[in-house]
């Protein structure tokens, strides 16, 4: 064999692989036993090396397109947002037409009287006469009852009024 | 007591395995993430995973491989995760170049610091595969058709792939010649 050897068959011998003819060109090439000797050897200093705790990263420069696209981004943010703007501002300054405006107008009346006056009517309400303040020992009766206190009915109102449940008594007793 | 006695196994079979294989699954997980800290953390992932495997295979050789593919595993998913990029990359930029010791190691005196940097730089500019594949055959110490069995590619490809991780690698190493 005259040609030397090249790196991947070197590289294959030396993981057990190749040719008999391959092994003997080494044993017999010195170039060739030299460089699988150097293989041999950096392979050893890569395990080496590797084998240890790696070093701490230096400082490094940031990339070139790192530095581009910050200004990028804020160039098209800013462009963005004056178009926004632009847009926001023409619709503000449009001429409203006479029908939208008289529109407008309606809605507003709409949602000032109408929707007021329909939360808040006391159309329904129908106040009837309120019950004088009762005393004390009504309340009292009216807890033991596990009802409300009512005081006695006046003789002119309707049978809407609770009787007074002790002068019931009291007429019971009499007979 | 019987239950006492499976878990006093558990645990002396957890501490035999930590013992042997920790340092090297620490030396993988160093190489497949760049980074000292992170590989020990995941390091300690990894054995809390064997931890609360229910310990069913017994030989040495199934842990050895279960732990191996855990490790990488457990790398992978934290080189994917989106997080740890934007912190290596982040990180990158602030850490400091440690001062060189005066009197110099016996590892540092065959092999320069300069030449140190570069295989490392070299490593990292490496293929995930490639570094993938280099870790476990050249410091794992794996045979190529376990590297194989192992990536789940064949053993012609792990070849190839190693050959290039070597043949990029030496370039490191071309000014000692």
């Amino acid at each position: 064999m005259n040609r030397h050897l090249p790196d991947e068959v070197l590289w294959s011998l030396h993981e057990g692989g190749g040719t008999s003819a391959e092994r003997t060109h080494v044993e017999n090439c010195v170039a060739c036993r030299t460089r699988f000797q150097r293989l041999e050897h950096d392979l050893k200093v890569l395990r080496q090396v590797l084998r240890e705790a790696p070093p701490l990263a230096a400082p490094q420069p940031r990339r070139a397109w790192q530095i581009r696209w910050v200004p990028a981004v804020a160039v098209m943010a800013l462009t963005l947002v004056l178009a926004w703007g632009q847009e926001w501002l023409r619709v503000l300054t449009l001429p409203v037409s006479p029908q939208e405006a008289r529109k407008n107008q309606e809605t507003v009346q709409f949602l000032t009287k109408e929707i007021p006056r329909a939360l808040f009517s006391t159309n329904d309400l129908h106040p009837g006469k309120l019950p004088a303040h009762a005393t004390s020992l009504a309340y009292l009766q009216a807890a033991l009852d596990g009802g409300w206190p009512s005081e006695p009915c006046e003789p002119s109102d309707s049978t809407n009024c609770e009787p007074d449940i002790f002068s019931l008594l009291l007429e019971k007793q009499r007979h | 007591m019987g239950d006492f006695e499976t878990r006093a196994n558990k645990q002396n079979l957890y501490e035999e395995l930590y013992r042997a294989h920790h340092a090297r699954i620490v030396q993988l997980c160093r190489l497949w993430l760049n980074d000292a800290h992170e590989a020990e953390d995941a390091a300690h992932e990894v054995f809390l995973k064997l931890f609360r495997a229910t310990p069913a295979q017994e030989s040495a050789v199934a842990w050895r491989a279960w732990l191996t593919r855990v490790a990488l595993n457990t790398c992978r998913d934290r080189r994917r995760s989106g997080w740890w990029r934007w912190w290596r990359e982040r990180s990158v930029e602030f850490t400091e170049v440690p001062l060189s010791s005066p009197e110099p190691t016996p590892e540092e005196q065959t092999v320069s610091r300069e030449a140190r940097e570069q295989i490392w730089q070299l490593f990292r500019g490496l293929s995930v595969r490639q570094q993938e594949v280099f870790a476990l055959r050249y410091i794992a110490e794996w045979s190529v058709e376990e590297v194989a069995q192992m990536l789940e590619i064949t053993p012609g490809s792990v070849k190839q792939h190693l050959f290039r991780a070597v043949h990029h690698l030496r370039k490191a190493l071309g000014g000692q010649r």
